[in-house]
């Protein structure tokens, strides 16, 4: 995790700063693109039947609304006060 | 562009549902694609800290958005699991995501849950994808609620829509809303996941 996220992360972040400058864009597409491969073909091992498919998508669609609606509502509440 | 990522990802199912290919190979092209990604969005962000700090002498209280939006999305999506054949936990780990559906998918999978990744990539795929539907109704709400739907998606993605819904003066908000949750994002899924 460390190597995966963390030590990236960090090194980009101070370069960023170093540098001042953003990165080409054709860096971030060429990552985005691979992984998204990756996380395909993964997904697409995993879930061996069209209703595991089903079953991933509902959970999915519901977990993405509760976590929407409480981003929302508890958002909603803190602005309300601090935009005063 | 979208075809591309379609296309890309499209591929890659397809390619995993006929079992074609070393699976120790994607394993470890999961794992480096996604620290490359990662490193660029680092660079991206310590780019910009500049127009952050700016933002934030502006109004620290500001900072309070994301950590609130954060928190709310892990309490609700834990609720979520309730509804579902997952664990509190496990649909907390899927609502930290935040909508950074190119993280939570690739981070479980490369954790040894390769299915809590699946339900994580789509889960924060329709996160973004509703964000957009969703942002003139949400907007009509209160401006704020599109930037909080949004999570880490309202500093790129989602910010155009929310430029035009919330109004202009929401797109700094928006913008300081979306790094600090991406930045957010990584130790709180990874902080869940070693309780799962």
């Amino acid at each position: 995790m460390i190597v995966s996220v963390f030590l990236p992360l960090a090194i980009g972040f101070a370069i960023g700063m170093a540098i001042r400058r953003k990165p080409k864009a054709y860096l971030f597409w060429v990552s985005l693109l691979l992984l998204l491969f990756f996380v395909g073909y993964q997904t697409g091992s995993t879930v061996s039947s069209l209703s595991i498919l089903y079953g991933v998508l509902r959970s999915a669609l519901v977990v993405a609304f509760f976590a929407i609606l409480g981003s929302v509502v508890v958002t909603i509440l803190v602005w309300r006060r601090i935009s005063r | 562009m979208i075809f591309l990522i379609l296309g890309s990802t499209g591929f890659g199912i397809l390619l995993g549902l006929l079992k074609v290919g070393n699976t120790t190979a994607v394993s470890q092209g999961l794992v480096w694609s996604l620290a490359l990604l990662i490193f660029v969005v680092g660079w991206e962000m310590g780019s910009e800290l500049n127009v952050v700090k700016r933002l934030l002498k502006k109004g620290p209280k500001l900072l309070l958005v994301p950590l609130v939006g954060t928190l709310g999305s892990v309490t609700f999506g834990a609720l979520s699991g309730f509804f579902l054949n997952l664990t509190p936990l496990q649909s907390a780990v899927v609502a930290s995501g935040m909508g950074w559906y190119s993280f939570t998918g690739s981070f479980l999978s490369t954790q040894g849950w390769p299915q809590l990744g699946a339900v994580a990539f789509a889960a924060n795929v329709f996160r973004e994808l509703l964000t957009i539907l969703l942002a003139p109704l949400l907007a009509r709400l209160d401006p704020i609620a599109p930037v909080a739907s949004g999570g880490a998606t309202s500093m790129d993605s989602t910010l155009g829509v929310v430029r035009v819904f919330s109004g202009k003066d929401m797109g700094p908000v928006s913008f300081l809303n979306g790094f600090v949750i991406t930045l957010l994002v990584p130790p709180v899924s990874s902080l869940l996941t070693r309780f799962l």
